[in-house]
C-alpha cells in the first residue's frame, strides 16, 4: 500500500471522528434542551431536569474528548506526512 | 393533589385541582417520552462510538505507526480516551440509556400502581355487590318453592316485545314549591352524611346485578361491569314498561330570537347563566312537580378575526320522575345517557346548535349542571356527535361524567363538590389526565343560598354553590387551570369579541 494512501486514510479517519463529535454534541443539545420539548410543570419534573442539565454537561464533556481525538488524528496525519518528506 | 393552585385569591374558596397538564398523568406522560428521548440520544451515542473506536483497526491508521511513533501512540491514546475513558462515548451512552431506563421505569410503574389503585377503587365495592347479588339471588331461588311465581321466574329481558311504547303523559304541573335538585328523604339525608359512601354504593349496585345474573335471577342484555352498564340494564325497562323509555322524539321551539349579548366572562358568568336558566322554567332542577320543558341557550361567540365558536349552556335535571316526561332533561334521559344511549335531549342540544347556525368545524363547549353536565359528557363522548361538531370542551358543574371515554379531542373540566352525591353517582373517582381536569372543594362552609331550604345536600348541589367554585377556578393560578382557560379562550369575552344568545325550548314530542 502507498504512503499517500495511509496519509488520506488517517485523514479521513479525522474526518470520521471530528464528525461523531459534532453528533455527540447535538446530542447534548438535544438532551439539555428535553425542559422546553417536554413542557415540563411538576415539581418531581423540575427535579428530573437537574439530571438531565448534568447529563447534557457530561455528553458536551464527551464531545470535547472527541475532538481531541480528532485533533490528535489530523496531527498523526500531519507527522506522517513530513515524514514521508 | 397534583396541580393543585393557590386556588384562593380574594374571598373565593379555595379548591383542589386534579388533572390537566399538570396533572399526574401529563406528567407520567411527560416522563415517558423523556425517557424514550433519552434512550434514543444513547443509541445514537453509542453509534459513534463505534465509529471512534473502528479507528484503532483501521489499517491506514495502523500502517501508519512505523512513520511517526509518537504522534500514532498519542491518537491511539486519545481515540481510547474517546471511546471507552471516564468521559467517554460509549460510558456516556451507557449513563443516558440507564437515565431513560429509569425515568421510564419510574412513569411505568406509577402508571400501573395508580392502574391497581383504581381497579381497588372500582373492583372492591363492585365485587362486594356481586357476592351479596350472587348470594342473594341464590336465597330466592331457593325460597322460590315458598315464594309467588313471579319472584322466583327469571326475568328474561331480552326475550321481551320492544313494541311497548311510553305510557300516558303525567299531568303537567307548573310551579315548584321547594327548589331542590333531587327527591329529599330518608335516603338523601344519610347520603348528604356519607358522601363518599355513595361512590361505594354506586361501584357495588352494578356488581350486584351481576351477581343477581349468576344466581340465574335475572338476565340482562350482557355483563354488568360497571354504572354505565347497568345503566343500560336499567334502560331496558323502557323496552317493556312505560318507565325509562327514551322514544328519541323531540319537539324543539325558539324561546327567544338571536339577539347580541355579550359572551360569557368566565365560568362563574357561565355558571349564573346556567343558575338563570334553571329558574326561568318553573318545575326546572325540582323535586315537588316536573318541568314543563328544557330551556337551552346557544352563544355564538365571534372572536376579533371573525373566528365563531359556541356555547351550549344545559341546566339540571327537569323530572325526576323514572316516567319520561313532557321535558327531555328527566331521569329517563339521565339513564340512558348514562349507558351511552341516544337520547332526546342530546338531540335538542344538536338541533338547537343546528338552529343557531353552527357550521362542522367551528368549536364548541358544551357546558351543563347535574343532567345537563352528564348530557355533555355524553354528547361529547359520542363519536356521531362529533362528527357533526367539533366539540372541543365540557364544562360539567356537579355531573357524574367519569364513566364516559375520553375523545382525546375533547377538554374536560369537571366542578364537583366534595359533598355532593351527584357527582359520584358514576361510582368511580374522575380520570386524572392531560385532557380531563377535575376541580374539586367543600361546599358545606358556604353561606346559606337566600330562600333556600337549608338542606346541606341540596345546597352542595345547588348552582347557588357551584357558581362560588366556577368564580374560585376563574382566579385560581394552578397550572392545568391557566392551559385550560388558555386553550378555551375562543368561548369567552376579550377584546373585539362580539356575542349572539338564542334561546331554546325542547320538549318530547311523544309525551
Amino acid at each position: 500500500m502507498s504512503d499517500d494512501w495511509t496519509v488520506w486514510a488517517i485523514w479521513s479517519a479525522a474526518a470520521r471522528v471530528q464528525a461523531s463529535a459534532e453528533s455527540v454534541r447535538e446530542v447534548a443539545r438535544r438532551v439539555g434542551l428535553l425542559d422546553p420539548e417536554v413542557e415540563w410543570r411538576s415539581v418531581a419534573a423540575r427535579r428530573f431536569l437537574a439530571r438531565l442539565a448534568e447529563q447534557a454537561a457530561l455528553v458536551r464533556a464527551t464531545a470535547s474528548v472527541v475532538d481531541a481525538a480528532a485533533a490528535a488524528l489530523r496531527a498523526h496525519a500531519r507527522a506522517v506526512q513530513q515524514a514521508q518528506g | 393533589v397534583i396541580g393543585a393552585g393557590p386556588g384562593a385569591a380574594g374571598g373565593v374558596p379555595p379548591i383542589d385541582v386534579r388533572g390537566g397538564t399538570a396533572g399526574t398523568a401529563a406528567v407520567l406522560e411527560d416522563l415517558l417520552r423523556a425517557g424514550a428521548i433519552l434512550r434514543g440520544a444513547a443509541r445514537q451515542v453509542g453509534e459513534q462510538g463505534r465509529v471512534v473506536l473502528a479507528v484503532l483497526t483501521d489499517p491506514g491508521f495502523l500502517l501508519s505507526a512505523p512513520r511517526s511513533v509518537r504522534t500514532f501512540r498519542i491518537a491511539e491514546a486519545a481515540l481510547r480516551e474517546a471511546g471507552v475513558g471516564a468521559h467517554g462515548v460509549l460510558p456516556a451512552a451507557a449513563r443516558l440509556d440507564a437515565l431513560g431506563l429509569a425515568v421510564t421505569g419510574a412513569a411505568a410503574a406509577y402508571r400501573a400502581a395508580d392502574a391497581a389503585s383504581e381497579m381497588v377503587a372500582r373492583g372492591l365495592p363492585w365485587a362486594a355487590g356481586h357476592l351479596a347479588g350472587y348470594v342473594g339471588g341464590g336465597l330466592v331461588r331457593l325460597a322460590a318453592p315458598a315464594l309467588p311465581g313471579f319472584l322466583a321466574a327469571p326475568v328474561a329481558v331480552r326475550a321481551l316485545p320492544a313494541t311497548a311504547g311510553p305510557g300516558p303523559p303525567r299531568a303537567e304541573t307548573s310551579g315548584c314549591a321547594r327548589p331542590v335538585p333531587m327527591p329529599i328523604g330518608a335516603a338523601s339525608r344519610l347520603a348528604a352524611r356519607h358522601v363518599g359512601a355513595v361512590q361505594v354504593v354506586a361501584a357495588a349496585i352494578p356488581g350486584a346485578l351481576d351477581g343477581l345474573v349468576a344466581a340465574g335471577l335475572v338476565s340482562p342484555s350482557g355483563p354488568v361491569r360497571d354504572v354505565a352498564a347497568f345503566a343500560g340494564s336499567l334502560g331496558l325497562l323502557g323496552v317493556f314498561t312505560p318507565w325509562l323509555h327514551e322514544d328519541g322524539r323531540l319537539r324543539l321551539s325558539l324561546a327567544q330570537r338571536p339577539v347580541p349579548a355579550r359572551p360569557p366572562s368566565g365560568l362563574a358568568d357561565l355558571a349564573s347563566r346556567i343558575a338563570a336558566l334553571e329558574a326561568s322554567v318553573p318545575g326546572a332542577n325540582c323535586a315537588a312537580s316536573p318541568a314543563i320543558v328544557a330551556r337551552l341557550r346557544v352563544d355564538q361567540v365571534t372572536g376579533p378575526g371573525g373566528g365563531r365558536a359556541w356555547v351550549v349552556e344545559i341546566p339540571g335535571i327537569g323530572d325526576w320522575s323514572p316516567r319520561p316526561g313532557v321535558t327531555p332533561l328527566d331521569l329517563t334521559a339521565a339513564v340512558h345517557s348514562m349507558a351511552g344511549r341516544s337520547t332526546a335531549a342530546g338531540r335538542a342540544v344538536s338541533a338547537a346548535l343546528h338552529a343557531a347556525g353552527a357550521r362542522p368545524g367551528e368549536p364548541v363547549l358544551l357546558a351543563g349542571h347535574s343532567e345537563g353536565g352528564l348530557l355533555a359528557a355524553a354528547i361529547a363522548a359520542d363519536p356521531s356527535a362529533r362528527a357533526e361538531f367539533r366539540i372541543t370542551h365540557v364544562v360539567a358543574f356537579g355531573s357524574p361524567t367519569s364513566g364516559f371515554r375520553r375523545p382525546h379531542t375533547v377538554e374536560v373540566l369537571a366542578i364537583e363538590h366534595t359533598d355532593d352525591v351527584v357527582p359520584r353517582l358514576d361510582g368511580a373517582p374522575d380520570p386524572d389526565g392531560r385532557r380531563w381536569i377535575t376541580v374539586s372543594r367543600s361546599a358545606s362552609g358556604d353561606p346559606p343560598e337566600p330562600g333556600a331550604a337549608g338542606d346541606p345536600l341540596v345546597a352542595a348541589h345547588g348552582m347557588h354553590a357551584y357558581r362560588r367554585t366556577a368564580a374560585a377556578v376563574d382566579a385560581s393560578a394552578a397550572p392545568s387551570i391557566a392551559a385550560w382557560r388558555a386553550g378555551a379562550a375562543a368561548f369567552f369575552a376579550r377584546p373585539g369579541a362580539r356575542g349572539i344568545t338564542t334561546e331554546f325550548l325542547a320538549a318530547r314530542s311523544g309525551a
